[in-house]
């Protein structure tokens, strides 16, 4: 890294536009009240509205009288609850794929931890996981069931005879009968459904996943190998990953598995090696910002460079039986605009590399016409590699969760539409949604004369239906699964029913007229099939328990670890292809890591968490690169029509460096609409964002990528919610304008991060002198002292530890319009620096690198807020933590505007009271008048029940008026001290992590004391390259940050005439 | 919006604020404060004249944030043979069969934000009536002192369980009677609350009693 190299957060920064020095200036971006005209003209000047403060008091003082308060003893204690101290349970999330450390508070489940003994989450939990607590509590949710027909829908009350009816109705189909479920995996659910289907002689079972590009991997697989297993990538097994348009971070079916192994091959090892990541990829995704290396390409390009890669193999002797190629690689990159000689070089790179090397695709990009040529040739090199059998994967190591039926929806909806089906009973598969808009799904549906549906919501799908069962959320329900053969994982309700609802497994039961119920049905099963399965010293009682304990039992674990051989390529799946270099615009949908296919459009958690790579809230956009913006003068916001084969959508431009020109990507998840819930219906009722299944085409199998589109300005304008740009850094944009050169972070080549004589890699500024106000008793804290270490190589950005922290602080969410204003309350951040990839060429600004750097309270020991407070709200503890007392705050905010790190939040209005913030409440005086109660307030609701029984009761819920920010989660520490105490010994780490470690995928963030020299933040703090953040400033944070390393060539050191200043 | 009825507005809810304020006010401070109770238990008969240990019915308190008042069942474990002819055990009995919760008044308040946990501060040994107030003289139970947090302070700051001659962590229970005889109370303590067995003192705990905000603001 040189010393005047540029890093910026946005494009306004890196221009030093008017905007971004005015939000640089200004933290509080929105002055209180100002612009409070109202649509009628009403004026109010700040001073009346103060006055009229003084009039809320009267509706509050209605209610706040002091009324007799209640202490309502149980009736009989349950055992091993005691009032006001959590109980965990080890459970598993809907698919199986996260296994789960369920925390309760009084029966309620509030937060949700990994499993670490669960074999593909290992004790990680990504956002969505996180955020699926909150769906427990959606006060959406289908309550009763129903039955829908002209009118309202009518509650069911014989919930049971309805199910008899059901039954009957399949019975009578017989063969035109179809019973369509999400993929079945685990002992007790497989058990179950044989013995449905044996209820209904002929009935057909059909499965189907909403994830993508799962269908072309088998079928490739198929082709190449003569088996439809999906096989299993270990990325942490391989040196050099490269990546053929495969945002695995986001679209991998196990994306939490992919991101952990992939930072812990990318880990910098002490001699000096780390692994590297090269991506070609059309848009700038989380895997291609996360890695070493990137390639813009269109997505056409990818097939032929797969193919010029094994070609260049060929050609240093690794051939395969049967296959002869003859691609040029030369050819590919100058068709495609790739720097010459990269594939031969990346080719060269891989030789060496045998089986320590892997090669992927999948995802979106595999949707397209040249998809399965691109997949066939990705196994192709990995045969010649022979990866295949170790850093591949297959057999008993496969992917067991996703088992699709073969012809999946789209014989489903062509037998419907042909009338071929009589009787539907579909469960929790959202098929209106997650298929293009193209796929008349409403029109099949229309042929089949009945129909029933087992769903969460009155959704898209379920209004298709004739009656609807409701669902249970996963933790209101028993479930199994087996995520991988042999491991047998176990779901536990940890919950009482909110609704009248049940299992998917109990109506299924119900249905078919087994007699019992489906818990004992699982551990009848689990009897049978796990316990007797292998040896097992204890009785079955004692092994249920311990199973229920443990969430897991893994008796193949083995197995699945012995090294395969790897299997004959069938070489009839490699044809040759050509695509013709495509004219015009090509169209990605691709997926989101946060939004994947939709199900969680009614979490107002994670709508406000900000995308991992463009940093925007509660929209989705058209993005194109800056290059094509440019050329086609494109502003940020504008509404363009975007029109394919498939159908055409207005969008919201969003200029994304990094992306291939004549590229627009658009993510899908969007724009459920009311259906979905009240938090999807947005403000304005027609859902948030945009539905890009509008623009997807189907050819046989959905058609994502390389889609020719069309595209023209619609005279519209928006914001869209960028969280980047507020909380700006003193000096982010380093050397832009000749500005000081304070360091925020840091990157290096790994070359010269290995350089001799620079064993430290230390950051170089000019350290002040340890002058301090402060009294030193704080610097001297005998026993702990709280500390931090953020390792930025290994942050993609994912945002599991924002929606974690929510979870465990009782964060609240804004919305929208309050986003916009600088008002986003995460107490922890990400903060995404561009920078040129190539220092020489610092103008190009599509060829960036990224680096990810999660921001929260340093918890300074010289903590610049503190000495501004006028009412001492916020002071030092013991430990060394700086710490917020909300009841002191006054709400100056003189703190934040001190804050070198801009990590601390005003709470501007009772956000708490609001489901999804105040984005629908209009303009800033509504807003007021509708929080002092002198407007009614029918979108107040958070008092709906049940959505406030998600709060931690260990943490203050905040109200207006008060700052707050990160506490280092204090409650937390103070437990594990009470805890200490009572067991007169030490916890061991693993049961001392803060919300926002224990959440983290790659785990790039370690909490604990650095007192003690053994614990992980100790070793890692004096590891190489760590540094901290605006280390002039001298405020002493307790952050310590690791160095973002790049694992590729370092480019020859530019001449000083080619630097601009 | 007419001013006139804004500044009326505020002047009337400036008023109201300060009866708010009044009503806020009384919940922690209300020394005196006695409420009927459902069922007019005497802590006198339990705790003073049968010398039940306070544990035995608040038996989470030592565990768990709440002291919590005891479960039905627990009642009945003695009252099905104890006193059972009795009216007030008759009630009891009655809630218990019918399996409805008896609803307890709450005595003794928190100020608001602050957390109090019952689990740390018996185990540093501070005895109930410390905070309490003589319960086992009491028919009904009544609040003995102002809960502000000066009064939280007093003993955080005055306190420490640091005693130089027994070094660390050994209670010291000046506390208990120092606050007795400051409210003036007559009835009969013990100096020395027994602890069953002392918990062991962990290296790293704080036996100091914190005085910063962190303490009880979280």
């Amino acid at each position: 890294m040189s010393d005047d190299k540029m890093y910026w957060t946005t494009l306004e920064q890196l221009e030093g536009t008017e905007d971004y020095l005015k939000a640089r200036e200004e933290e509080f971006r929105a002055k209180p009240f100002e612009d409070m005209e109202e649509g009628g003209g009403v004026k109010a000047s700040r001073r009346d509205v103060i006055k009229a403060t003084g009039a809320a008091a009267i509706f509050l003082g209605a209610t706040g009288c002091n009324p007799e308060r209640r202490l309502i003893p149980y009736h009989d204690q349950p055992e091993e609850t005691i009032p006001g101290n959590p109980v965990f349970y080890s459970s598993i999330d809907a698919d199986g794929e996260h296994g789960l450390i369920v925390t309760t508070t009084e029966g309620r489940p509030i937060r949700l931890d990994g499993n670490p003994d669960h074999p593909v989450s290992r004790g990680k939990l990504d956002a969505v996981g996180n955020a699926s607590v909150l769906d427990l509590y959606d006060p959406d949710r289908l309550r009763q069931a129903v039955r829908l027909g002209e009118g309202n829908p009518e509650v069911v009350e014989k919930v049971d005879d309805l199910l008899v009816e059901i039954g009957a109705a399949l019975t009578a189909a017989g063969p035109r009968g179809v019973l369509v479920t999400k993929p079945v995996h685990g002992v007790g659910q497989e058990a179950l459904m044989n013995e449905v289907l044996e209820a209904f002689p002929g009935v057909r079972h059909v499965e189907i996943s909403s994830e993508i590009g799962l269908e072309k991997v088998r079928a490739s697989q198929k082709a190449c190998y003569g088996s439809r297993d999906l096989p299993n990538h270990r990325y942490d097994l391989s040196d050099l990953t490269v990546s053929l348009g495969f945002d695995f971070l986001s679209e991998a079916p196990n994306r939490s598995e992919a991101s952990a192994l992939a930072a812990k091959a990318r880990k910098y090892k002490k001699d000096g090696s780390m692994g590297r990541l090269v991506s070609f990829e059309p848009n700038l995704s989380m895997t291609g910002g996360f890695g070493d290396e990137r390639h813009r390409v269109q997505p056409q390009a990818l097939p032929e460079i797969a193919l010029a890669l094994a070609t260049e193999l060929q050609g240093m002797g690794l051939t395969v039986p049967g296959v002869k190629l003859s691609t040029s690689s030369a050819e590919v990159e100058k068709k495609w605009g790739i720097k010459e000689g990269t594939l031969h070089n990346l080719a060269l790179e891989l030789s060496k590399l045998k089986k320590k090397s892997l090669v992927v695709a999948g995802g979106s990009t595999v949707q397209m016409a040249q998809g399965d040529a691109l997949l066939n040739t990705v196994n192709l090199i990995n045969t010649m590699l022979e990866n295949d059998g170790t850093t591949v994967t297959y057999g008993k190591a496969a992917l067991n969760t996703w088992n699709e039926s073969e012809s999946g929806w789209q014989g489903l909806l062509a037998d419907a539409a042909a009338g071929r089906i009589q009787t539907l009973v579909i469960a929790d598969v959202n098929l209106a949604y997650v298929l293009p808009t193209k796929v008349d799904v409403a029109g099949a549906f229309s042929k089949i004369p009945q129909k029933f549906g087992l769903f969460t919501h009155l959704h898209e799908t379920a209004l298709l239906c004739q009656a609807v069962l409701p669902l249970h959320h996963f933790l209101e329900s028993w479930s199994d699964g087996e995520p991988r053969h042999g491991a047998h994982v176990l779901g536990q309700p940890v919950i009482q029913p909110l609704w009248e609802t049940r299992s998917r497994q109990d109506y299924l039961m119900g249905i078919a007229g087994i007699q019992g119920n489906w818990a004992t049905f699982l551990k009848n099963t689990w009897k049978a099939k796990v316990y007797n399965s292998a040896l097992f010293a204890a009785d079955f009682e004692t092994f249920w328990k311990g199973a229920l304990r443990k969430g897991i039992v893994d008796v193949l674990e083995a197995d699945r670890e012995a090294p395969q051989a790897p299997r004959p390529f069938i070489p009839s799946a490699i044809q040759g292809v050509t695509v013709e270099a495509p004219k015009g615009f090509q169209l990605l949908v691709h997926r989101t890591c946060l939004h994947g296919s939709g199900d969680s459009m009614n979490n107002a958690w994670l709508l406000e968490t900000p995308d991992p790579i463009s940093k925007i809230t509660w929209d989705n956009y058209a993005a194109f690169s800056l290059g094509t913006a440019k050329k086609h003068d494109l502003q940020e916001g504008e509404y363009v029509l975007l029109k394919t084969s498939a159908g055409e959508v207005e969008a919201p431009v969003h200029i994304q460096p990094g992306l291939a020109d004549d590229v627009i990507a658009v993510a899908m998840g969007w724009g459920r609409g009311p259906e979905a819930g009240q938090v999807a219906a947005g403000p304005s009722g027609t859902g948030v964002g945009f539905n890009a299944a509008r623009l997807a085409e189907v050819d046989g199998d959905l058609v994502l990528c390389g889609l020719p589109v069309q595209w023209e300005r619609v005279a519209k304008k928006t914001e869209l919610a960028c969280v980047q740009g507020h909380q700006y850094l003193e000096n982010s944009r380093i050397r832009a304008t000749g500005e000081g050169k304070r360091k925020i972070l840091q990157d290096a080549y790994l070359e010269e991060f290995n350089e001799e004589g620079n064993e430290d890699w230390k950051i170089s500024y000019h350290m002040p002198t340890d002058i301090s106000l402060w009294r030193q008793q704080f610097k001297d804290a005998t026993t702990h002292k709280w500390g931090m270490v953020i390792d930025t190589n290994a942050c993609n950005g994912c945002g599991a530890c924002i929606v974690s922290c929510q979870a465990e602080n009782n964060i609240s969410v804004v919305g929208k319009d309050e986003v916009l204003l600088n008002r986003e309350m995460h107490w922890i951040r990400i903060d995404r620096y561009y920078t040129a990839a190539d220092d020489n060429h610092p103008e190009e600004t599509d060829e960036v690198d990224l680096v990810q750097q999660p921001m929260l309270c340093q918890h300074c020991d010289n903590a610049p807020c503190e000495t501004v407070c006028p009412v001492v709200a916020t002071t030092h503890n013991e430990e060394g933590l700086n710490v917020q007392t909300y009841n002191r705050c006054v709400g100056t905010r003189y703190c934040s505007n001190n804050c070198p790190y801009k990590v601390r939040h005003y709470n501007w209005y009772d956000y708490s009271d609001y489901r999804a913030g105040l984005h629908q409440s209009g303009r800033p005086l509504t807003r007021f008048l509708r929080q002092i109660g002198l407007m009614g307030d029918e979108l107040k609701d958070k008092t709906e029940f049940p959505l406030m029984m998600q709060f931690n009761p260990d943490v203050t819920v905040r109200s207006r008026g008060v700052m707050e920010k990160c506490t280092f989660c204090i409650h937390k520490i103070r437990r594990w001290h009470d805890q200490e105490r009572k067991l007169g010994r030490d916890l061991p780490e693993s049961a001392k992590q803060s919300a926002c470690e224990s959440a983290c995928p790659t785990s790039a963030i370690s909490f604990g004391n650095m007192l003690d020299e053994d614990s992980k933040v100790s070793t890692e703090m004096d590891s190489k390259g760590a540094y901290k953040v605006l280390m002039e400033v001298n405020a002493q944070p307790n952050i310590t940050y690791l160095t973002r390393l790049k694992n590729r060539p370092m480019p020859p050191k530019s001449t000083s005439e080619s630097k601009h200043h | 919006m007419n001013k006139a009825i804004i500044v009326v507005l505020a002047l009337l809810g400036l008023g109201f604020a300060g009866v708010v304020l009044a009503e806020i006010y009384e919940s922690s401070l209300d020394v005196g404060y006695a409420p009927e109770q459902p069922i007019p238990f005497s802590h006198k008969i339990h705790a003073g004249d049968n010398k039940m240990e306070c544990l035995y019915c608040h038996f989470n308190a030592d565990k768990s944030r709440h002291a919590t008042v005891p479960p039905t069942s627990l009642c009945m474990g003695c009252h099905q043979q104890v006193a059972s002819d009795r009216p007030l055990p008759q009630k009891v009995k009655e809630h218990y069969e019918k399996e409805e919760p008896i609803e307890w008044v709450k005595v003794h308040h928190l100020p608001e934000h602050a957390f109090f946990s019952h689990e740390r501060h018996v185990a540093a040994g501070v005895s109930c009536q410390t905070c309490h107030g003589p319960v086992e003289t009491m028919d009904k139970v009544v609040q003995t002192v102002d809960i502000n947090m000066g009064w939280c302070l007093d003993c955080h700051r005055d306190n420490n369980y640091v005693n130089a001659e027994q070094g660390v962590g050994t209670p010291n229970y000046r506390t208990h009677r120092d606050m007795i005889e400051k409210l003036g109370y007559s009835g009969k303590y013990s100096d020395v609350v027994e602890v069953k067995e002392e918990p062991p003192i962990h290296p790293h705990t704080h036996m100091n009693a914190p005085t910063s905000c962190s303490t009880c603001h979280q």
